[in-house]
């Protein structure tokens, strides 16, 4: 999109994760400029939903770097080289600039839809309840559902939930976007209304990572794919590079798979 | 038959002084046993959550301790025999202006100790009836463990958490009838106190047995209002979510286990 920088906003350098013996994750390195929307893609168990994960230390890591808006995230190394996890405070202040959209939406069911999203605003940026009901209706509106602040997420559809998620992560400004899989869970019919607010969200220069298996909103919001195998990133570039002209073999055969 | 209903009805429908006070004491004690239980409950379950076996350890011993031995021993143990070892004496204190005597304290606190150890295991179990994904929602957004806990996870747990909690009062209201044996006049020893002098005792338990059933019926009644309020808040037209079906289960097994 246009509103690219050269600034930096998420680098990952050489993450390691494994689960046990088994290695999900085998040294992935990723530069995000501000303003760029990167899709993710791959077969499932590539390991691109636990690498977004990892950017926002859902995930412990096992070796790697990620700093966010050039703050190292999370980890503070010692002088052997290893790696330790930085306090629960400072990890949780670092999230604050990094929002996130789930598969499974994870809205608060006690709470309406305008709860959810004043909640953090205020309980964590401590930002006034008036300022922050002011914004919550203004995000609403944004993602399209101002009629249904007073619902509570079991009263809203698959679709309907999803935008409220996004409006929420919305509300505390972050400088990046992090969405994994944020349709895969939705009914076909819903799918559309949530991957065009993210378009919109794209078009108004978020910086974004996505992982989805929507080759179509990857073809055509995508500044970069970026193409996992086996814990491992072989190929990245631009949309059209990707999927009319792929050079890694594995790469046209997972397009193969897809397509 | 013994049985004299003039007796019978007088004491039901016109209890003497000593019966009030009984009364009276029986909700006092089960009221403020039952909020240090929760206290001590949630503090325990908070603890246990904890991956530091300094923290979780002492949990997991105070729970099989309180589990492991009788109600009664604890009663008898925390007041008489702390004292008659040189341990540990309850004094009267005084409180605003009231005398609170030894015996009472003693029968509050070892009747929330106990129930702690309870209430400890059913928060536990509503805090992990909270879907992981709430946690990654919380955390996402910048929330610390303390705004997590208590804005986001204990609200939902405790929508599991009442109904095993309105079983606990109920155990409690009943089990105040122990402290007798430490010399709190509570329901029961106001009876035996007032059946020693007029030897109507067949009519006088009955009585007794009657305001305990009583007194668990309109807690009854608070406990399905309490329920459907709780229960209103989401969701309105789906059943309980399958988890607190199942601790409604688990919890009925904890009771049975007392």
């Amino acid at each position: 999109m246009a509103h690219q920088s050269e600034e930096l906003i998420i680098e990952a350098l050489d993450i390691h994760k494994s689960f046990g013996a088994l290695q999900i994750l085998k040294g992935i390195s990723l530069q995000v400029r501000r303003g760029e929307v990167v899709v993710l893609i791959g077969a499932s168990g590539s390991g691109k939903t636990t690498f977004i994960r990892c950017i926002n230390l859902l995930e412990d890591i096992q070796a790697g770097r990620i700093r966010v808006n050039g703050r190292a995230m999370g980890y503070r190394e010692r002088s052997d080289g290893s790696l330790v996890r930085d306090s629960e405070r400072n990890i949780a202040r670092q999230r604050r600039d990094i929002g996130m959209v789930f598969q499974r939406f994870n809205l608060f069911p006690h709470m309406t839809a305008l709860e959810n999203i004043i909640e953090a605003p205020i309980q964590v940026l401590g930002t006034p309840r008036a300022e922050a009901l002011e914004q919550a209706r203004g995000l609403l509106a944004r993602v399209g559902l101002a009629d249904k602040a007073s619902h509570y997420p079991s009263m809203l559809s698959g679709g309907q939930q999803q935008r409220v998620a996004i409006a929420r992560a919305l509300a505390m400004k972050p400088q990046a976007m992090l969405f994994d899989e944020p349709t895969s869970a939705l009914d076909p019919e819903t799918v559309g209304e949530v991957l065009q607010v993210m378009k919109e969200l794209a078009e108004e220069g978020m910086t974004m990572v996505v992982v989805t298996h929507e080759m179509g909103f990857a073809r055509e919001v995508a500044d970069r794919v970026v193409v996992l195998d086996q814990g491992e990133l072989i190929e990245q570039g631009p949309p059209e590079q990707i999927f009319s002209h792929p050079s890694h073999p594995r790469t046209r055969a997972f397009l193969s798979r897809v397509l | 038959m013994n049985f004299n209903w003039d007796v019978f009805w007088q004491y039901l429908l016109q209890p003497s002084g000593v019966y009030l006070t009984g009364l009276w004491l029986t909700c006092l004690i089960s009221v403020l046993a039952m909020a240090l239980g929760c206290v001590l409950g949630l503090a325990a379950a908070l603890l246990r959550l904890s991956g530091n076996p300094l923290l979780h350890l002492p949990v997991r011993f105070y729970v099989w301790l309180m589990r492991g031995t009788p109600l009664l021993v604890q009663i008898v143990f925390l007041y008489t025999a702390l004292a008659a070892g040189g341990i540990f004496r309850f004094e009267d204190i005084e409180l605003f202006g009231l005398i609170v005597p030894g015996n009472i304290q003693a029968a509050i606190i070892a009747l929330g100790l106990n129930e702690g150890a309870y209430m400890a295991e059913i928060i536990r179990a509503g805090i992990g009836a909270v879907d992981k994904g709430q946690y990654e929602a919380g955390r996402s957004l910048g929330m610390g463990f303390a705004k997590l806990m208590r804005r986001i996870v204990l609200p939902q747990a405790f929508r599991v958490i009442v109904p095993p909690l309105g079983n606990e009062f109920n155990v409690m209201l009943k089990n105040t009838t122990l402290v007798s044996v430490i010399g709190v006049q509570e329901l029961l020893l106001s009876t035996q106190m007032i059946t020693s002098a007029t030897f109507r005792v067949f009519e006088l338990y009955l009585v007794v047995a009657l305001y305990f059933l009583t007194l668990t019926t309109l807690w009854g009644f608070f406990q399905r209002w309490l329920e459907v309020r709780f229960s209103q808040s989401d969701r309105p037209s789906t059943p309980p979510p399958a988890a607190s079906r199942m601790f409604g289960r688990s919890a009925l097994k904890l009771l049975r286990g007392r």
